[in-house]
């Protein structure tokens, strides 16, 4: 193998790795914004079924005690924002991969600039074509 | 993150009958569409090999619609064969329909109805599926009942994954999906966010040691990785005949297996096509036109012949291939004589791909391939007769000996094929040449024998009034006139 070639396997492989890597810290990022998720989540339904007027609270790493309903709105304000951080991971997801598959020669997959469907519109798809 | 990579798994041990063509996986091409002298069970025949390449190009792209594809060749040049290979170098993805040219002649629909069910049937609609689903090992289950025995029940259940654990508040309606399921602690489950179906995938393997005897059915799998609350998206591909199907029908899907489809009405079918090419601009849908293969297309009539001219033109057409080997030759529903029994305005709009007959060396590989594709170990020598066998009758007889001959050299307790073996095989069983000789020269001793008639006719046609018949075996056996 000459040396432009080999220069070259080198750069295609340090680009796939690069690569490689972003895409599993994004499903590394995806798992804990998750739990963040998940917690908020409980903590919203124990403070929504509770009747005390102030309630303790975990902000970063500090204990904090607050009014009922400004920590009913924080935990809301919360999930939103993790709600649009994850959306953003899916579709920087999707373009890595892309981008992955591309520098390795194959062709993207299939069906990446497609919208879902409509859950009625494929409901009724499924419901006669049982294989779908 | 979601399945959207596409994972292909063979069962290796499935047995498969071995067909005339179960040897071909594809057309045999490098990169710059170059075909191999022997590759992925193709061999030989080079031009029309690289010409399918192109071919397969233009269907992978997808943007050319309704182009019209003609192989024609002598019998026994492969022309099914890369017809096979096409389908295998396409891949799984883009719909590839076979058929063969008298399969439209069917009493329960007319020949343009099956015509326009196979084109329907040759092209795709990706679609995408997305829900968000919560996959997880149950931890625990709490299920508290209401003390009077009518009310709600109310309920909590744990969830882990390999990295997070949580627990959910569950409602009445799905505290009864669960005891219907009969999800129990080490179950992995995964419940879809928007309809709140349940759905059990199995037990998970660290519980598989709980019990010293479980149930038939157990499956066990492992436990899931990663976030709880997922996002799965789904990409199918539906053909416009399925969806066809389900719109002229009430219980559209029970009419896809039976066959007995009936006849759409063409208003229904424009509706589809409407509403398929609604969701294309809007983006939720993908047309992927494939392959329609119509071998021994001489049999189609002329109305079948008009039907595909109109029917080429529209839009939502497919890339149709078709194969015959007949040289000029009446076209069936007319008198006239026409090359290959197609109409000359049709032939016009085709391009046509020639193949040519095998070389003797070439005739060897595929007897080598067909001897490894049927399970059967044979000497050098008796392959020598057998490519000299093949190349004095024809590719198909010799093809047909291999096997015989393995069954005769089984017979007598060896493993390997050797010359006597193909030699009795040969004297056994009668090539096409042989067998017209031996009728010519006994064709008086056998029932009904034509051409003791035809000879008949000749004499009373001096007479005047006799009937001619019209002989259909002539213009059909005429090899290819160059």
């Amino acid at each position: 193998m000459s040396k432009k070639e080999a220069v070259r396997s080198v750069d295609i492989i340090s680009q796939t790795e690069e690569l490689a890597d972003k895409i599993l810290v994004n499903k590394q990022e995806l798992t804990v914004m998750d739990k963040r998720r998940q917690h908020n989540r409980e903590a919203l339904r124990v403070i929504e079924k509770s009747e005390e007027p102030k309630v303790w609270i975990t902000v970063g790493s500090m204990l904090v005690k607050m009014k009922r309903e400004q920590a009913i709105q924080l935990l809301k304000k919360d999930q939103q924002q993790i709600e649009l951080q994850i959306n953003l991971i899916y579709s920087e997801q999707k373009i890595l991969v892309n981008k992955h598959r591309d520098v390795e020669f194959k062709s993207p997959f299939s069906g990446t600039n497609l919208k879902p469907l409509d859950r009625k519109e494929f409901g009724a798809l499924k419901a006669n074509l049982p294989m779908l | 993150m979601g399945e959207t990579e596409k994972i292909e798994v063979r069962d290796i041990t499935r047995i498969e009958r071995i067909g005339a063509h179960s040897h071909i996986r594809g057309l045999g091409l490098d990169d710059v569409l170059e075909a191999r002298a022997v590759s992925q069970g193709m061999v030989g025949q080079k031009d029309a090999r690289r010409a399918a390449g192109v071919v397969v190009q233009m269907v992978r792209e997808g943007k050319i619609a309704g182009r019209c594809i003609l192989l024609a060749g002598e019998p026994s040049t492969g022309k099914t064969a890369i017809a096979v290979g096409m389908a295998q170098a396409l891949g799984t993805e883009t719909p590839f329909t076979s058929m063969s040219g008298s399969e439209i002649y069917s009493l329960e629909m007319s020949k343009t109805e099956a015509l326009s069910q196979a084109l329907r049937k040759s092209i795709g609609v990706r679609i995408k599926e997305e829900t968000e689903i919560i996959e997880g090992e149950v931890v625990e289950i709490q299920i508290e009942r209401p003390a009077t025995g009518t009310g709600q029940k109310v309920g909590k259940v744990t969830l882990k994954t390999t990295e997070m654990e949580t627990n959910y508040d569950l409602g009445n309606k799905i505290i009864e999906c669960f005891m219907k399921e009969k999800i129990q602690a080490g179950d992995v489950i995964t419940i879809d966010k928007a309809s709140g179906k349940v759905n059990k995938l199995g037990r998970s393997f660290t519980r598989a040691r709980d019990y010293d005897a479980t149930g038939a059915q157990t499956r066990f799998v492992q436990c899931p990785e990663g976030e709880l609350q997922k996002r799965k998206e789904v990409v199918h591909t539906v053909t416009l005949h399925e969806i066809d199907v389900i719109n002229s029908r009430t219980h559209g899907f029970l009419a896809l297996f039976s066959g007995d489809t009936g006849e759409i009405k063409q208003e229904v079918r424009d509706q589809i096509n409407n509403k398929v090419l609604e969701w294309r601009e809007e983006g939720k849908a993908e047309i992927n036109p494939g392959v329609l293969f119509i071998d021994e297309v001489h049999m189609l009539d002329i109305e079948c012949f008009s039907f595909l001219n109109r029917a080429l033109e529209s839009d939502m057409a497919p890339v149709v291939v078709m194969a015959t080997n007949r040289g000029i030759t009446r076209i069936r529903g007319t008198n006239y004589r026409s090359p290959h029994g197609i109409p000359i305005d049709l032939l016009d709009r085709m391009i046509i791909i020639r193949t040519v007959p095998y070389s003797e060396k070439e005739v060897k590989e595929i007897l080598k391939i067909r001897c490894e594709e049927e399970d059967c170990i044979m000497h050098p020598d008796a392959l020598t007769i057998l490519t000299r066998i093949a190349t004095d009758t024809s590719l198909r007889y010799a093809i047909q000996l291999i096997t015989t001959a393995n069954l005769v050299c089984r017979r007598r307790k060896a493993t390997e094929v050797n010359t006597e073996d193909v030699k009795k095989v040969y004297s056994l069983f009668l090539d096409e040449n042989r067998s017209s000789k031996i009728l010519k020269e006994y064709q008086d001793d056998y029932m009904f024998s034509e051409i003791n008639e035809h000879e008949e006719e000749v004499a009373t046609a001096g007479g005047g009034g006799a009937k001619r018949r019209i002989d259909t075996g002539d213009g059909d056996a005429q090899p290819m006139e160059h």
